[in-house]
Parts: structure tokens; sequence; C-alpha cells
């Protein structure tokens, strides 16, 4: 990946159409899949919990959080493996994205953190009234979690529950 | 457990004590019970002191009791009146069938609870059947009840929150429970959040034990050799002293090793009292491992350590 390529073209291109047909989970799943052949670093992507519809601008907030957070990985965290996990609460849905690369003090929060274009990212999921959170320690990897709120499940018994 | 049927006994009239702070109820409520000989109506009280005084001296079988008085309220004069050992059953009587006043009331003893817009046949049915030990719901009450003992365990734990759970009742961190399912802390944190609700309880320690107590989880399931559990809390009072001198000079009696090895783990008394209770639950129920709680604080570690001494 060339220094400037994200958030490049290639993150926009995928946006519309991985969405357009398919539920949030597949999307992010091609997007890995992509992602990985590119990198040659596997991703593992989980999805838990009830999936169910949400809103199409949290859909594209979480895709374009998980693609971010991808590029970042490529171009920083000299990473072996990421894990992309779609949660599915109650009353959120929270994607993480977490590698064992390399990290980085977060502490900084407006240099390094802002550096990696996380600052953008921050303001897509606030404006959608979620949080996004940055874990990371040099050596010991990174791990952003993107929680948005969206409807409460039914509650009715028959709503089943998914696996993980 | 004494156990006054007085209705049973011959002839002897049911008697009745009525404590409502407005005099018309009280005249009301006497003239729904009669002249006939199956009651009587031994005293009013217009307050909950008033009728702890009264039900200690004139010892009533049935004490109807309104919640909302002046100078004593109602749930505070049930308390009062078990306190005392007086052996009336307290039938609740009031216009209030929310959970701020069904749960106190219940929960201080009273034997039944209805409202005040019952029928009076209704209410002499509920007098006789409490003075006979029974209990009388009215009915939003009942379904008030249960639906509060089923709400906060209706919504099942999804896999990933036994996953959650799995991991925090065999002692592990936050941190490391993330490292383990490869997603952030943070995620963790919200997990163990939802599963505090759905399992109606507020710390760690207590969801444990009480997925122990539903079967949600099983000893069997990770049984790790050597490892052992125990709910631990640092005192909220400190002198510097680390948490295993702390807990052997807690250890209450009869709470020392577990026959296989295990410890126990207890909270302050002063810190919360119902907690203790849980963790003896989770060790009644087999939990073999090690999961320690403070109120925010973790400690992990081999409980054998522990118990050397």
């Amino acid at each position: 990946m060339s220094g400037n390529a994200w958030p490049g073209r290639s993150v926009h291109a995928l946006r519309p159409e991985a969405l357009e047909t398919a539920l949030l989970g597949e999307a992010l799943a091609a997007v890995a899949d992509r992602w990985a052949e590119r990198t040659g670093v596997p991703v593992q992507v989980t999805t838990t919990g009830t999936v169910r519809p949400i809103t199409p601008e949290a859909e594209s907030a979480l895709l374009r959080t998980a693609q971010e957070a991808l590029a970042n990985v490529a171009k920083h965290a000299a990473a072996t493996r990421v894990g992309l996990t779609l949660s599915y609460l109650d009353d959120e849905v929270i994607l993480d994205v977490r590698d064992d690369g390399r990290g980085f003090d977060p502490a900084p929060a407006t240099g390094a953190a802002g550096g990696f274009g996380l600052v953008a990212m921050r303001q897509r999921i606030e404006g959608l009234s979620g949080t996004l959170d940055v874990e990371s320690e040099p050596g010991l990897g990174t791990a952003i979690s993107a929680r948005i709120p969206i409807e409460p499940a039914g509650t009715s018994a028959e709503s089943a529950r998914a696996g993980a | 457990m004494s156990y006054r049927s007085p209705g049973t006994r011959g002839d002897k009239p049911i008697r009745v004590l009525i404590v409502d702070d407005h005099p018309v109820v009280r005249d009301g409520l006497r003239g729904a019970f009669g002249p006939g000989p199956e009651f009587e109506v031994v005293g009013e009280a217009g307050d909950g002191a008033e009728a702890v005084r009264l039900a200690r001296s004139l010892r009533p079988d049935v004490v109807l009791m309104d919640l909302r008085m002046p100078v004593m309220d109602g749930v505070t004069a049930i308390t009062e009146l078990a306190r005392h050992g007086v052996a009336a059953r307290v039938l609740v009587l009031t216009t209030y069938d929310t959970d701020s006043y069904v749960l106190p009331a219940i929960e201080a003893g009273a034997t039944g609870y209805l409202l005040k817009d019952a029928p009076s046949d209704d209410l002499l049915r509920a007098v006789r059947a409490a003075a006979h030990g029974e209990s009388v719901l009215a009915p939003t009450v009942a379904a008030r009840l249960l639906s509060r003992v089923r709400s906060p365990g209706q919504e099942p734990l999804s896999q990933r929150e036994l996953e959650v759970l799995g991991l925090v009742a065999a002692g592990t961190t936050n941190r490391e429970a993330a490292a383990r399912l490869f997603i952030s802390e943070a995620t963790v944190k919200t997990h163990l959040l939802h599963i505090y609700a759905k399992l109606g309880v507020s710390d760690r320690a207590a969801a444990v034990a009480e997925a122990f107590s539903r079967g949600l989880l099983t000893p069997e399931s990770r049984n790790e050799p050597g490892r052992r559990l125990f709910l631990l809390a640092r005192p909220v009072f400190g002198n510097g002293r680390g948490w295993r001198e702390r807990e052997r000079e807690r250890r209450p009696v009869g709470a020392g090793p577990h026959r296989d090895g295990a410890v126990v783990g207890m909270r302050d008394a002063s810190d919360d009292r119902e907690s203790q209770p849980r963790a003896w639950h989770a060790l009644r129920g087999g939990c073999p491992v090690e999961a320690f709680e403070d109120v925010g604080e973790i400690l992990v570690g081999d409980t054998r350590a522990l118990i050397g001494d």
C-alpha cells in the first residue's frame, strides 16, 4: 500500500456496492477477505448476537470504520493476525478491530492517534451518537471499538439469538 | 415458627386491627367487618407507630395495614412488628400497587397485599385467609410480583455473553478476556454490563454466582486443576496490609478451606451483606475456580497460595 492510499480510492469504491446487496456482516467479510488477500495477513471475521437490520448510516459508518482500521493495520501495525468482530447487543452494535501488531501509545491522543486518522473515525461514529475506543500498547497490538446505539431488539421469546 | 390459625379454633372471632390514617377509611373498614361473630375489630391506629404499640398489646390475629401514613409508614411498621415478634398476620390494604410499595411490604413480612378498591367480600375472604397464614395478593400485585421475579432473568444470555461469563468465572480479567476473544476490553466491559443487567446483579462475583445457581455455567465447563474459586473483596477500610492477611483474618468460622482445597471468599459485612451468601451459593454449587471481585478491583490468583497457612 502506498503512503496515501488510506483512506483512498479502494475504500470509497467498496462502500456502496458492498452494502447494496449484503448484510453488514457479509460486507465486512468481503472487505476483510480482500484486505487479507492484499496484505497476506489473515482476518478472522466473527459476528455475535442477534443479527438484525440497522440503519444504512450505521452500516456505512461501521463499514468505513472497519476499512480505515484495516488500512491502519496494514500501514502501521506489522500484524500477523487481525480479528474483526461485529457484536449485536440489545441496544447497540459494536465493531471491534483488533490486531496483534506493534501497537502504539495512545496516551497522546491528539498525536499518534490523530495522525492515524482516528479523529475522523471517531467523528463519524460520534455523529451517530456512538463512541469510539482505541486501546493500544506498544508491542501488544491495537483494538478499535466502535459502538453505535440501535433500536432495541424485539423482546419476544421467538427472536432467536444467533450464536457466536 | 409459630403458626396461629385462629379461624380454626372453634368459634372464636378473628381479631382485626385496622391501621389507616384516614378516619373515614377506618370507619368504612370497621363497617365492612359487620357485627357478625366471625370478625372482631379490636382496635384502630392512625399511624405505624400506634399500630405497633396496639398490635403488641392487643395481640390481633390480622393487622390491616395502610402504607402511607404519618409518623411511621406501613412498611416500617411491618418491619417493627416482625422485630418485636408480633405473631399477627399483616394484610396490606392500600391504593398503590407499584413496585416501590409492593416489594418492600412483602419483603418486610406482609402476608397479603390488597388494594382499597377490592370489594368487601374479597376483603373478608382475604382477612380470613391471612388469619390462616395464607398469602393473599391482589391480582395486579401478583402479576407485578411475577413479572418482577421473571424480568431480570427472562432475557437469555447470548452465546458470546456466556463465553464472557465463562471467562470471568475462570478468573480471567477483562484484559485477558479481551485478548482471548481477540476483541477490545471496552467491548468485554460492555458485554459484562449487559450480563449484569440480564442476571439482575451488579458485579462480576454476583454474576458468576448467579450463573452457577441458574445452571448457565457448570463447574465442569472450566474446571482447571489447581485453581479454585474464591470471591474476595478488599475491605473498604484499609491500613495498608495485603489482601491475603485480610482474608485470613476475616475468614468466618466454617469458611476455611473447602474440602477439595478450595477457598472461600468473602466480603466485609460492612461492604456488601448480600454477596457473602452468594459466594456460598456459588461454592455449594460446586464452583471450583477463582473469581474475585472487589467493587471495581479484580484480584486473581491460585487460592492454594492463599490458604497455604
